[in-house]
């Protein structure tokens, strides 16, 4: 068999193979890249709100898991409590299903805070973070896969659209980028 | 009679017929599982290997939060169980978790190895048993060369210096004890 045509099926065939994989890494990729602007793994939505501090015990010498019901009930989530948190200082946590509420001893204000997972977003990044021994050798397969992808797709076409003459040209601008920001950081 | 005899013949004989295919069937069905349980039964060890080893091979230590925060020192490297109440999972590498004992001033950072999946929010607030070795933040992990466990020791305590530090780790920098400590996880499970 000649060597193009080795060279064509085995890029279309682990293309084929590694799609699934390539757009987990490519996905949450973007996602985490970006996660100084949004949390990648979970959405938090707050709700502030305000106690009125004569009505209930913030004191922590007092403060039990009656308090900490009588507080969720009336944001209406007396039915999630978990159990609370009261270190030294001005703040006591109420731990709910699925969230927390955090309460400023001093202020008598507090922030409901709900906690999901972000859909697709949490299980994609999961498995990007390499979730185990196993995972990581796989993803150490994928990723020689890949480098055999892209060696394979340089040869791919011949003549002018070829890796001699204008792919030359498109793959040194690809080597030449990230030197460049090399050299600039 | 003839006749039904001829008909239980030809029914029982296609009925053995397709039972004998059945068990091939199943057979070569049966190697499938098999092999798949051989593999997963590898696989499996993901949630129970550890990144660090302990000092001895016995069991771990069951250790009271108390006793703990009293004498750190005396677990320095040793594979210990400790329950407490789990008040602050990190929401974004989901790699660091801490509990607290019956003093709520007294927090231990328990952190995920490389190999170990993020801890799920899903125990906040939560009573747990957690199994890790004990180490100091910064220093070694354990007697091992980094070329076994200690590699991956190492890579723990970098995730407790990473960037996204929060108000519980700022907390923590100031308690009395446990400042310093680290407890690199293993397993645990959910009272």
């Amino acid at each position: 068999m000649k060597l193009s045509k080795i060279n064509r099926i085995t890029h279309r065939d682990i293309g084929y193979l590694i799609a699934g994989l390539t757009i987990i890494y490519a996905v949450s990729g973007i996602a985490l890249n970006h996660k100084n602007d949004w949390n990648p793994n979970y959405i938090i939505d707050t709700r502030p709100f305000t106690l009125d501090k004569n009505e209930y015990t913030l004191s922590r010498d007092s403060f039990d898991d009656q308090a900490a019901r009588l507080i969720l009930g009336q944001l209406g989530l007396e039915n999630e409590y978990k159990t609370y948190h009261f270190p030294s200082g001005s703040k006591v946590t109420l731990f709910i299903n699925g969230g927390l509420v955090q309460i400023n001893t001093e202020t008598g204000e507090g922030l409901v805070e709900r906690i999901s997972k972000r859909p697709v977003f949490y299980q994609l990044n999961f498995l990007h973070y390499n979730p185990g021994r196993w995972w990581k050798y796989f993803s150490d397969l994928f990723c020689i896969l890949l480098v055999l992808v892209t060696i394979t797709g340089l040869f791919l076409v011949k003549g002018r659209n070829g890796i001699t003459k204008r792919g030359a040209v498109l793959t040194a601008i690809g080597i030449i980028l990230p030197l460049l920001f090399l050299l600039i950081y | 009679m003839v006749f039904f005899q001829i008909l239980q013949y030809i029914f029982l004989d296609n009925l053995i017929n397709t039972i004998q295919k059945l068990l091939t069937m199943n057979r070569r069905i049966l190697s499938i599982v098999l092999f798949t349980l051989m593999i997963a039964s590898c696989n499996n060890q993901g949630s129970k290997v550890s990144p660090a080893k302990s000092e001895t091979n016995e069991g771990p230590l069951k250790v009271e939060f108390a006793s703990l925060i009293s004498n750190p020192d005396k677990y320095m490297g040793k594979d210990i169980v400790v329950e407490g109440k789990v008040v602050h999972v990190c929401t974004e590498s989901g790699k660091k978790l801490f509990i607290v004992g019956d003093n709520p001033d007294v927090r231990l950072y328990v952190a995920a190895g490389e190999n170990m999946p993020k801890f799920p929010m899903e125990l906040l607030g939560s009573e747990i048993s957690v199994e890790g070795v004990i180490t100091r933040i910064g220093g070694p992990a354990t007697p091992k060369s980094e070329k076994t466990s200690g590699k991956n020791d190492e890579a723990a305590q970098k995730q407790g210096m990473s960037d996204d530090s929060c108000e519980t780790e700022t907390a923590m920098a100031g308690q009395a004890s446990l400042a310093d400590i680290i407890m690199l996880y293993r397993s645990h499970t959910v009272k």
